[in-house]
């Protein structure tokens, strides 16, 4: 804290003697149609000698002078636009580029030049080939390097060594605790209703915090100021619409999107025939309103609910399953001047989950265990950026937040015919937990060719006995070689106050979220990373290379052999491994064209994740679940004429770890003989088959007779038919071909997704 | 069903597959495998072998008859583990060597395999507050019951047997009941090891509970009825630290669930002994 008030005091003193040549020029960019604020679009100079990318808001400010003549403001898919009036700051007002014009850019400047941060335009995400022809916003997450998926086909994401629970995913400034429906296999996130998506993987701002690997940032649209709209699409998994306009024109906008799930029919059809029922119902919901104030002030209130309930009804049993979240955000932001910026908000997030299970006897009488957990996250923030001068430039801010936690929740109740409890037991652990977190951000420009970004997080973290008391630091520098390269490092130390539970042995969703106690301290992670980037500006490509060295601490899973059902009040503390050791490495390569008629991107990753825990695998590190040692993507998409545009992903990925049986031997088990144990030596002691498919699709894109946007999509998942391992089943074989014989040990295969087509179709209003 | 409905559905609609794995498993060496326990009023082991996960198991050498199985109070030999069939099943009588709070160490050879010890056994305190109730209803129904004192959260040794008319001794220990006290239990058989669940209640007991429901004391055993003429309980506390040697694992699904380790207290092999002291109540009907 000290080194951190000292190196105020010090780019105080220095950046006092700047702003007499220069002044600040701020403002904000928009749609011309919408008035919507475009995030992440370029402002710089004419010379392009200087330029700053826009926030979360759309907004900006840049130091300039006299000579700087005029800014200009350009995003992809929008024509550029340019100010001259730099004394009162510039509004800039985007025109979206017909459907017919083809974009072909080039002299622009490239602007994003933050270690590990990935900015993908909605575009992008929408033109990718996907499983079922289902845009999902996390799984194109999956094709960056660095970043890896799950098991197949799911939304997970697994950053630089981290676990799923790692990934600090906010909408509209919201944590979101689970971010999959339909088990893990679709993205809570509609992509018609989302703005902007920001994926930091190093380098991370000082404003974000509380988890350990990376931070996904995700905007809804604000809806339109000036007209209304509204966008139907129609696939094989949901369907969706979005819808959006102004309230007041250019003062009061809304946005509402819904999304749900085809597959209830489908299984209703299934199930008729065996005299079972079942019907699973997926829907998420978002809406988001806003009211701007005056050209300066701005109120948002957004609201996101998504939502999964499964239930099957067998004769004499049922099974009901529903979890999701609510979230509901209400923001503020203000600014105060040319060089000052406020953000306030008000934030709140509820995850349950549910699992209830019935039985009925021939005496009609009812037996009902019911499981459930959940997290209610309720915060408050207040944020400031101050631009002093084009050389320095401090973000700081405060947030307070009060997290109750779930982890148990059972009751186990026998009930009559007739409605009355037999028999009957409860218990339910709540536990509420008080954070206060401050930071403190620099941004400093040391030289024409040295930029440096120092900075802390603090948090105060106090649950019931337990307090902790952390500061961590943030520091990033990039030296710039030339117009067009850089080598930047990052130093991060993360730190995570609670923890998620969750065995993947389930078929069910079983996450369990905990707070950190005495037993369990606070997660940390510190993170190095080093990198080189460079544009070619002839090619409209940009090319980089990160190297990145994780330490983690504290980790906590499960203790081996304990299944996720908890039915006694502390026994999730008795049940968790803490202290966790995990270590990450490796190297990333990227080459991302993403203007012109052809974009697309490669990405290559190798990389190392490692586990400890003193309680399992006889205290020795193991291969972290879902490390990929070589991982490549390869995403292109071609704009072939007007209307038809054809894309392709090509995936090749090192097996992943996998735990394999090394014997097995024999038991006695009286009265029936004996059993087999099978024996497994090591935690993932081997490797999955190597992984590789290829996806392609085209989308015909019109205009209908009564003057719509319309868009077919067409797409193939895995063309080729890879038989890529989804699962394996080992099992003691003793028959072949019907004839008993002495046992050995057999492995099979499971592969999902062999040549799936898609259809998608969607219609704008 | 419900498990497997979601799979259901994506062999329907996604052309899901299943076929033998070309993948090869990990190297492993064949090695003792001993499962038993060492207790004063009398100990037994089964000696067996392992077999890699490449290979078929072979049952010419599956079970270890020509083992030696010496145990060793310090570093002075007690006693040797006597082989009392075909089958791998090895037993000691009755040693007033070996005594409660007194470690012991086993030591196990086999040709053609490595030698494999088991350290630390220490034997526990035996279990005084056993309790034996038979409650006979009427001649046809009726239940005996054992309960005893038991500390939260602990793990028993729990056998049950019957012999009949002629003395045949009959396990039935699967077949009683151990949800009846003030604390449930999980159970981890083959082992007969079961782990009581008792989590604030004052002075708890934990009880098994056999009932009958025919005529004369014949009893489920398996599927068939068998007559008793008496039945005994041994039980014996279990040490904490042998929980999770205990696990089983017969089958799995490598997809979706991270298997655990087999742990073991067995150097250079595997399977687990225990050092227990098995106090044992009888009823004769």
């Amino acid at each position: 804290m000290q080194l951190n008030s000292f190196l105020f005091f010090y780019f105080f003193f220095i950046i006092s003697s700047y702003g007499q040549t220069t002044w600040v020029c701020s403002g904000q960019v928009v749609d011309s149609q919408t008035n919507e604020p475009l995030v992440g679009a370029n402002v710089y100079t004419l010379s392009v000698e200087k330029g700053t990318v826009t926030d979360a808001y759309g907004r900006y400010s840049l130091s300039v002078k006299l000579a700087d003549k005029a800014l200009i403001a350009s995003y992809i898919g929008y024509e550029s636009d340019t100010c001259l009036n730099l004394i009162n700051g510039c509004y800039f007002e985007l025109k979206p580029l017909e459907l017919k014009e083809v974009i072909v850019r080039a002299n622009q400047p490239e602007l994003q030049k933050k270690l590990g941060q990935f900015t993908p335009t909605m575009e992008q995400i929408s033109s990718l080939p996907t499983l079922l022809g289902d845009i999902d916003i996390m799984k194109s997450m999956t094709l960056l390097p660095g970043v890896s998926g799950g098991v197949e086909g799911s939304s997970g994401l697994l950053v630089r060594g981290g676990n799923l629970s790692h990934n600090l995913v906010i909408l509209d400034g919201t944590p979101v605790y689970n971010s999959t429906h339909l088990f893990g296999f679709m993205s809570a996130f509609n992509p018609v209703a989302i703005k902007n998506v920001t994926l930091y993987k190093g380098g991370f701002p000082a404003q974000y915090g509380g988890r350990l690997a990376s931070v996904l940032d995700i905007t809804m649209k604000d809806g339109s100021m000036r007209k209304r709209a509204t966008d139907l699409s129609i696939g094989l998994v949901n369907s969706s619409f979005m819808t959006e306009g102004p309230i007041w024109r250019d003062k009061i906008s809304y946005m509402i999107a819904g999304r749900m799930l085809n597959l209830s029919p489908i299984l209703g059809l299934g199930h008729a025939a065996s005299g079972e029922t079942a019907s699973y119902w997926v829907y998420d919901f978002n809406g988001k309103v806003k009211y701007k104030l005056s050209k300066k002030q701005s109120l948002y209130l957004s609201y996101f609910q998504g939502q999964d309930n499964f239930r099957i009804n067998e004769i004499f049993e049922s099974s009901k399953y529903k979890w999701g979240n609510s979230v509901v955000s209400l923001r503020y932001n203000n600014q105060i001047s040319r060089r000052v910026f406020l953000d306030a908000g008000l934030y709140y997030n509820k995850y349950a989950y549910q699992a209830t299970q019935e039985s009925t006897s021939f005496e009609k009488n009812t037996e009902r265990f019911r499981n459930a957990s959940g997290i209610d996250d309720l915060s408050a923030k207040l944020a400031a950026r101050w631009v002093f001068s084009s050389k320095y430039r401090m973000r700081f801010g405060v947030e307070l937040s009060q997290k109750s936690f779930i982890p148990v929740n059972f009751s186990n109740q026998l009930i009559d015919s007739l409605g009355g409890i037999l028999y009957g037991r409860d218990v339910r652990d709540y536990l509420l937990t008080n954070d206060f977190v401050y930071f403190l951000e620099n941004d400093v420009v040391v030289s024409r060719k040295i930029k440096m970004k120092i900075g802390g997080r603090g948090i105060v973290y106090k649950n019931n006995g337990y307090f902790s008391n952390s500061m961590d630091l943030r520091t990033s520098l990039t030296y710039e070689i030339g117009q067009n390269g850089s080598i930047k490092f990052a130093f991060d130390e993360m730190n995570q106050p609670f923890h998620l539970l969750n065995s993947i042995g389930s078929s069910t969703p079983n996450e369990v979220w905990i707070p950190s106690i005495e037993k369990l301290p606070l997660s940390k992670a510190t993170q190095l990373s080093l990198g080189f980037e460079k544009m070619l500006p002839r090619q409209d490509v940009k090319i980089s290379i990160e190297a990145y060295y994780k330490r983690m601490k504290n980790l906590v899973r499960y203790k081996p052999g304990v299944a996720y059902v908890f039915i006694q009040k502390n026994q999730w503390q008795e049940n968790v491994l803490a202290g966790g050791d995990g270590k990450a490495y490796g190297v990333e390569f990227f080459a991302n064209k993403s203007k012109g008629r052809f974009t697309g991107w490669l990405g290559y990753t190798l990389s190392w994740s490692q586990r400890k825990y003193s309680g399992t695998n006889r205290g020795k590190w193991f291969a972290a679940n879902y490390e990929r040692r070589h991982d490549i993507e390869l995403t292109a998409n071609y704009k072939l004429t007007k209307k038809w545009k054809l894309a392709g992903t090509f995936v090749f990925q090192t097996g992943r770890p996998l735990t394999l049986p090394s014997g097995f031997y024999l038991l006695p088990d009286e009265p029936f003989g004996h059993r087999y144990n099978i024996v497994f030596d090591e935690i993932n002691d081997s490797r999955t088959k190597v992984y590789h498919r290829l996806d392609i699709s085209a989308s015909r894109q019109y205009v209908t007779k009564r003057n719509r946007e319309a868009m077919w999509t067409f797409g193939v998942y895995n063309v080729y038919a890879r038989n890529n391992p989804f699962s394996y089943r080992a099992l003691l074989s003793s028959h072949e071909n019907g004839i008993e014989v002495d046992p050995r040990m057999i492995l099979y295969q499971k592969s999902w997704f062999n040549f799936v087509p898609s259809i998608n179709y969607s219609i704008k209003f | 069903m419900k498990t497997n409905f979601f799979l259901l559905f994506l062999l329907v609609f996604l052309g899901c597959s299943e076929r033998q794995a070309e993948l090869e498993f990990p190297d492993a060496p064949a090695k003792i495998v001993l499962d038993g326990y060492i207790s004063p009023h009398g100990s037994s082991l089964f000696i067996t072998s392992f077999t890699p996960s490449g290979k078929i198991l072979d049952p010419q050498h599956l079970f270890l008859n020509d083992a030696q199985a010496i145990l060793f109070l310090e570093d002075e030999p007690i006693d040797t583990f006597m082989l009392i069939d075909t089958l791998g099943h090895f037993e000691l009588g009755p040693n007033d060597k070996i005594l409660e709070g007194k470690i012991y160490r086993l030591m196990v050879s086999s040709e053609g395999l490595s030698d494999v010890v088991v350290e630390d056994l220490l034997i526990p305190k035996p279990i005084d507050s056993m309790q034996m109730i038979y409650e006979p209803m009427d001649a046809l129904e009726g239940s005996i019951r054992v309960n005893f004192d038991v500390p939260d959260n602990s793990l028993f040794y729990c056998s049950c047997r019957g012999y009949d008319s002629i003395g045949i001794e009959r396990d039935i220990s699967s077949t009683f009941f151990s949800d009846v006290g003030d604390c449930p239990a999980t159970w981890t058989l083959p082992r007969y090891i079961c782990e009581s669940r008792c989590f604030g209640v004052d002075n708890p007991r934990l009880a098994f509970d056999f009932s009958y429901v025919t005529q004369n004391h014949w009893f489920p055993v398996g599927d068939i009825f068998v007559n008793l003429h008496r039945i005994r309980y041994s039980i014996s506390r279990c040490g904490e630290r042998y929980r999770y040697l205990l696990d089983v694992q017969d089958g799995f699904d490598l997809g979706y669930k991270e298997p655990n380790v087999t742990e073991s207290n067995v150097k250079g092999g595997y399977g687990v002994v225990l050092p227990l002291n098995i106090s044992e109540a009888e009823v004769v009907f």
